[in-house]
């Protein structure tokens, strides 16, 4: 894909310069928090869900930078999905504050709006539209003014055709155009959903279980597909596939409990002793 | 995706030959080949296959089973009634240049003001389209809104058609109680019962007929088409591709409300009557079959449908008036377990099978030729 670099659309002022600078120092106890948000393209601070009794998310906090492809790793019923549902403005928490860019307050847009503004998500079971054909899938998807007119009257230009025909090189998918989206294999069907969401151009991707129920050369060509994202997008993958988590994480965060438990790269958290204890339960991987 | 695909090519041609033979057989000859009953009995059909298309719309393309479309066909219906009561002056019963005969019986002394207006025909247009159209855009928001789908707005959408039917029973509502609007006699100042009349009403419904699947045509076949069959397929997904589903689904309900109402409209003068009947649920029901055997999502197999259920309904129902309830539910149970995809799928196999016997080009299978 040629997409250029993501622009960074905060104001070069002087608040950036400030910013760039403190990049480099320790994390303030009392940095601003307009500081802390202009550094990162999401940050989740203290977000609390409680479903009648039940915590699935506990003061969770969690900040992305502009290009990171991030794991998020953690038991069934860590809150993984309840984290991206929150930032996709599905469910609303108790407490915290989240924010995308600095502009937008993920606890007050709605999902369309989120969606627009360029966090794109990618469901735990896949998701496309099966009457449709591959291609057309991603021609509904793409990033366009979405009204009911707008929509009735859009064509697809010469430029979108060609970002359509790259996308779906991307996914693998090139040979598929013309195939009807419920006859599918189950990894094309996966990676069909990433196209749906690459074919928006969003800054945030969301993709929750890329790999599940792949075979070990679909996981290959995700790796590729993912790492090829990296720089492009930020990523936010959660995955229970521990090799594949190993062969694409940066950086990892492990869930527990509704709370981040540890942070680092794959051989921190995995040597990490509350992370042993909770999650891979004494097994090394 | 073009608009004038093979179907519509077939449709428009088939239309306008049946069209042409009916009008040169009524009108062209000494002794006419068909009388002005069957020409007013097709026109009536041609007007539910207006309304089992806007079905079509909804259920076939974007997965919402209206239960109760049958309101908007009966509200355009009576927008229109109410021209075609004033139009009949002070040739009434009555005699009342003014009041039509229902008011003067029950009293009234003058008209409510939301009769005010209904002579002008411009007024009756407008009312035909405001009406069902409004109604559909402030029961669609609110129940979109509200997220309500499946067999919730299923049995919503029949609550409200039977609603309407219970309100259009009362006298005082101004709409002439369970008789309705009947004894027409001009539109436009001409007389209702002229052959010619008869003959122009006919060629207009297959008019509104053409054009809304024209119309309909060019709605599936564009972006927002695609937008219509994605959320049929996972609603969810759609939101989350950046459309407010809501809005979508509010707009095409609303256009579909208003195709429904035109066609009523257009049915009533050929009826001759319009009464409370037709906000029955059993009428928007038989129309949700007539969808389903003809084969939904394809729109031509509503049109087709429409035709025949209703032809058989006017044979059998007057021949084994009480078999006509159980063939008919015999009818929607035997599509449902055989043929979901109704006539328009039976055609194509038999299309495909007989391609098959000739050793000719395979015919592309339906996904293929949406593509």
């Amino acid at each position: 894909m040629t997409a250029a670099p993501p622009k960074i659309e905060s104001q070069p002022g002087p608040a950036k310069v400030m910013a760039g600078a403190l990049e480099n120092s320790l994390a303030l106890p009392w940095e601003p928090k307009a500081l802390r948000r202009r550094k990162h393209i999401l940050l989740l601070e203290g977000i609390t869900v409680s479903f009648e009794g039940f915590v699935a998310l506990n003061n969770l906090s969690l900040a992305l930078r502009e290009g990171e492809l991030r794991c998020v790793i953690g038991p069934n019923g860590a809150g993984k999905t309840t984290m991206m549902d929150v930032i996709t403005g599905h469910t609303r928490p108790d407490r915290g504050e989240a924010w995308y860019m600095d502009s937008v307050n993920l606890l007050e847009a709605d999902e369309v709006a989120i969606n627009q503004a360029g966090i794109g998500r990618k469901f735990q079971k896949p998701s496309v539209f099966e009457s449709l054909t591959v291609g057309q899938n991603l021609e509904l998807a793409l990033k366009a003014r979405k009204t009911v007119l707008a929509t009735l009257r859009a064509r697809l230009s010469g430029e979108e055709r060609d970002f359509l025909a790259q996308t779906l090189t991307l996914i693998n998918l090139a040979d598929h155009r013309d195939q009807v989206a419920g006859s599918l294999s189950h990894g094309q069907k996966q990676w069909l959903e990433i196209g749906l969401l690459l074919a928006q151009k969003p800054r945030v991707l969301l993709l929750d279980e890329p790999v599940a129920g792949l075979t070990v050369k679909e996981i290959d060509r995700t790796t590729e597909l993912l790492l090829s994202l990296e720089g492009h997008h930020s990523l936010i993958v959660v995955e229970h596939d521990m090799t594949f988590v190993r062969s694409i994480a940066r950086k990892v965060t492990v869930l527990h409990q509704g709370a981040v438990l540890a942070e680092g790269d794959m051989d921190e958290v995995s040597s990490h002793p509350a992370v042993v204890e909770a999650y891979l339960g004494g097994e090394t991987c | 995706m073009a608009v004038f695909d093979r179907g519509l090519k077939i449709f428009s041609l088939v239309l306008a030959l049946g069209v042409g033979t009916i009008i040169f057989g009524c009108l062209g000859f000494e002794r006419p080949l068909f009388s002005t009953l069957t020409v007013g009995l097709l026109g009536k059909y041609l007007c539910y296959a207006v309304l089992a298309l806007s079905i079509d719309l909804v259920w076939g393309y974007m997965g919402i089973l209206s239960l109760g479309h049958g309101a908007f066909f009966a509200l355009g219906g009576y927008a229109f009634g109410m021209y075609l009561m004033r139009q009949i002056g002070a040739q009434g019963v009555y005699g009342d240049a003014i009041l039509p005969d229902f008011m003067v019986f029950i009293g009234w002394d003058r008209l409510p003001w939301y009769w005010q207006g209904s002579e002008y025909f411009i007024v009756a247009l407008l009312l035909v389209i405001v009406a069902p159209g409004g109604l559909a855009l402030v029961f669609g928001w609110t129940a979109f809104r509200s997220r309500v789908s499946g067999v919730y707005f299923s049995i919503m959408s029949q609550a409200l058609t039977y609603a309407l039917l219970l309100a259009f029973y009362l006298n005082s509502l101004g709409f002439g109680g369970n008789n309705g609007f009947t004894d027409f006699k001009s539109i436009l100042g001409l007389d209702i019962h002229s052959p010619s009349m008869i003959v122009s009403l006919f060629g207009a419904s297959a008019l509104l007929l053409w054009l809304a699947a024209l119309a309909a045509r060019v709605l599936v076949t564009s972006r927002l088409g695609l937008v219509m069959m994605a959320i049929r397929d996972n609603e969810e997904r759609v939101r989350f591709a950046g459309y407010k589903v809501e809005n979508v689904k509010v707009a095409i309900f609303a256009f579909s409300a208003i195709l429904a109402g035109l066609g009523g409209a257009l049915y009533v003068p050929q009826a001759g009557i319009i009464n409370p009947s037709l906000f029955a649920p059993i009428f928007s029901i038989e129309m949700v079959v007539c969808v389903a055997l003809g084969g939904r999502g394809t729109l031509y197999g509503a049109i087709i449908g429409a035709f025949v259920v209703n032809y058989a309904k006017s044979r059998l129902s007057t021949a084994v008036p009480d078999l006509w309830p159980f063939l008919l539910g015999a009818l929607f149970v035997l599509v449902t377990v055989f043929g979901r995809e109704g006539a328009m799928g039976f055609g194509r196999q038999i299309g495909r099978q007989i391609g098959r016997w000739l050793g000719g080009p395979k015919l592309k299978a339906p996904e293929e030729e949406r593509a």
